[in-house]
């Protein structure tokens, strides 16, 4: 069965390499919302996948490093994209969370995009 | 009765009068969220207050000066806090909109302002 949980952090970002004039190109923000999934059996004594509190845990970690920052200064965002972004997650989180099998980032309610661990 | 429009835009700022260490300090970003309310009679040849699309062209010059860009640079937001954003939205959208009755400004989904225009 499938497991997913989600957070939040409110961080400011541009995006480098976009052509002359697009609005990305310009300092702006904010209110990611990322899913993190995990898949495994349930377990017959507790009832369940895994502890929903584990997955904040794991993501704790990241959580500190991307909350109210400027996600171009952290090492390896420097082309903060979504894509870029959900692979930079996956690589630090599914070492300590081997269970996990997708990771979706939303920038907007409108717009996210969807990793699971292609080209790793 | 009253009738309001949600806009939303993706700006980054921060917050420059915060003690230190204050999270706000730092550059971040959000996907603000502003309701735009407007109190009025219901006319009675068109049943409405006003048109929607009329509250959309009024906010239409502040979504252009917000959206994408770092709200610190923007001429009255130098400490933009979602009190001062709301105010400033307020007296920009007042002398088109001379029916607003009030400003919401959301930061994220779990907080925001309400401004009704006290003290203008």
């Amino acid at each position: 069965m499938e497991l997913y949980t989600d957070v939040t952090f409110e961080s400011a970002h541009r995006l480098p390499n976009v052509p002359p004039g697009h609005k990305c190109s310009r300092l702006h923000g904010h209110s990611y919302k990322v899913s993190l999934h995990i898949k495994g059996p349930v377990n017959p004594k507790t009832g369940w996948v895994f502890d929903l509190g584990d997955i904040d845990a794991a993501f704790a970690p990241l959580r500190a490093q991307l909350d109210h920052n400027y996600l171009n200064e952290i090492e390896g965002l420097e082309n903060p994209t979504s894509e870029v972004l959900a692979k930079w997650i996956w690589r630090r989180l599914r070492p300590t969370l081997p269970l996990l099998i997708r990771v979706v980032v939303r920038e907007t309610c409108t717009s996210g995009c969807i990793y699971e661990g292609e080209d790793e | 009765m009253e009738i309001f429009k949600e806009f939303t835009f993706e700006a980054a700022h921060r917050l420059p009068n915060v003690p230190p260490g204050h999270k706000c300090n730092r550059l971040h970003g959000h996907s603000y969220r502003v309701e735009v309310h407007v109190r009025g009679p219901i006319g009675e040849r068109s049943g409405w207050i006003m048109d929607f699309a009329d509250v959309k062209a009024a906010f239409a010059p502040l979504h252009a000066r917000l959206d994408h860009y770092y709200l610190n640079e923007v001429e009255g937001l130098e400490n933009p806090t979602s009190e001062h954003l709301a105010r400033w939205i307020w007296r920009r959208l007042r002398p088109t909109l001379p029916q607003l009755s009030s400003v919401v400004v959301s930061e994220t989904c779990t907080s925001g302002c309400v401004y009704k225009g006290e003290n203008e």
